[in-house]
């Protein structure tokens, strides 16, 4: 039987582990890789402590720091598949069993869910057929690759303008696709990709079909505004519309707001399963950030912490209590 | 990072393997997972041969030919290609060779 079962291997899951191992609890770590979402950015300057470093860096320091705990169970390149009620104990708290695609079991006490969140897709026609085939959900992976061609970024937030950033020195001419009437992201960034001559902003626009034989050809979106039709002419498709959390696990185990986020008690983390915690971007926090993931998870683990120990009073109580029952009779 | 490693008799036996094994990793200097799989090669102690496909334009030609794929990265250990960086995957490859 675990004390705790870490989900997640982003800042969130290695700041968990980090405390819980040295607060000397049976913990095993759970996740598919190390540092996060921001394992792909090329450069994170607001990581506190340190002025820059890529994700990849990042990634790895978060994975030295967790290895270098002392009896720490890791189990990487693994994924939950769920995560049930099992039988409680004497004193009435609840156990769980967390099972992994592996085939893996984990009885527990506790479980700190960090499995953060994962890039939406857009979910038209084409776009399953055409993923690596033109279709792409890491601009600064492959811009480089298509050089001199029609490209699309789909989506007007931060990471979609970034995309387009990404582009410039590659693509011959850049379509930014918006759905609403404005962009969003920052000013700044706005401004750098609005400016560049290669750019062209279509606002009002729908995505509906990525089109293609072998690969990538094309995209067809709705006009909002007009109900029209269009189609443009591509080399490939950048999908940046943001974000969906990865509770699929705890799904009707915990309470999850309209967005699959879980809803947290923002004093310590627990959510509304006694036995549960959560961290970072898999929850209900309104700022999605490294630095505040990791923080998260500490509150959550001290919390849980003094919930181990009051159930283990709670345990040699309910055994004291029998035994004495058993005297008197 | 850590990656896996794999069984000692293979590392053992990897100079020889080198000799019969041809190894390219399709990249592009700002893709994290190119890197992640050039590490795991290193750490297993297998030479590969790296094709920076942002600037060397027949390698991107060839990697889009033989894997159909735009996007890196791409490995071909001898002639079988893998898209992406599935360490699983490849450390299975890499027994099947062994």
């Amino acid at each position: 039987m675990y004390d705790l079962v870490i989900i997640g291997g982003g800042p969130a899951g290695v700041a968990a582990g980090v405390y819980a191992a040295r607060k000397k609890l049976k913990i095993v770590l759970i996740a598919e890789s190390f540092g996060g979402q921001s394992l792909v950015s090329d450069d994170v300057q607001n990581w506190i402590g340190t002025v820059s470093l890529s994700g990849f860096d990042l990634a790895k320091k978060l994975e030295d720091h967790l290895r270098a705990q002392e009896d720490i169970e890791i189990i990487d390149t693994d994924l939950v598949s769920k995560v049930e009620k099992i039988k409680p104990d004497v004193s009435g708290a609840a156990h769980f069993r967390v099972t992994t695609k592996g085939g893996k079991t984990f009885d527990t006490k506790t479980v700190l869910v960090a499995s953060g969140s994962r890039r939406r897709k857009l979910g038209v026609p084409g776009e399953k057929k055409f993923e690596g085939k033109g279709v792409v959900y890491c601009s600064t992976c492959d811009a480089p690759i298509f050089k001199d061609k029609v490209v699309a970024v789909v989506g007007g937030g931060n990471s979609g303008l970034e995309a387009v950033v990404d582009l410039f020195p590659y693509a011959s001419k850049i379509y930014l696709l918006h759905r609403r009437d404005e962009l969003k992201g920052d000013p700044t960034t706005q401004e750098e990709v609005t400016s560049n001559p290669k750019t062209e902003v279509i606002l009002n626009a729908e995505t509906q079909e990525i089109l293609g034989d072998k690969t990538v050809q094309g995209l067809r979106y709705k006009d909002k505004k007009t109900g029209e039709m269009k189609e443009l002419d591509l080399g490939g498709v950048f999908v940046e519309v943001g974000s969906v959390p990865n509770g699929e696990i705890v799904k009707g185990l915990v309470d999850l707001n309209k967005f699959g986020e879980i809803i947290v008690n923002h004093k310590t983390q627990a959510t509304s399963e006694t036995g549960i915690w959560a961290a970072g971007d898999i929850t209900d926090v309104l700022y999605k950030q490294n630095n505040i993931s990791a923080g998260d998870a500490v509150k959550a683990v001290l919390n849980l912490y003094d919930y181990l120990r009051s159930i283990e009073r709670k345990v040699s109580d309910t055994a004291l209590a029998h035994e004495e029952s058993a005297l008197k009779t | 990072m850590h990656f896996g490693i794999l069984h000692p008799q293979l590392i053992k036996q990897s100079p020889i393997l080198n000799y019969y094994m041809s190894v390219k990793i399709y990249t592009t200097p700002s893709c994290v997972y190119c890197k992640m799989a050039k590490e795991f090669f290193k750490k297993n102690n297998i030479e590969y041969q790296e094709l920076n496909v942002a600037l060397d334009e027949k390698a991107r030609e060839d990697m889009i030919q033989r894997s159909h794929q735009l996007g890196v990265p791409v490995i071909e250990i001898n002639d079988q290609v893998f898209v992406g960086f599935n360490r699983l995957e490849i450390e299975k490859a890499l027994k099947g060779l062994a």
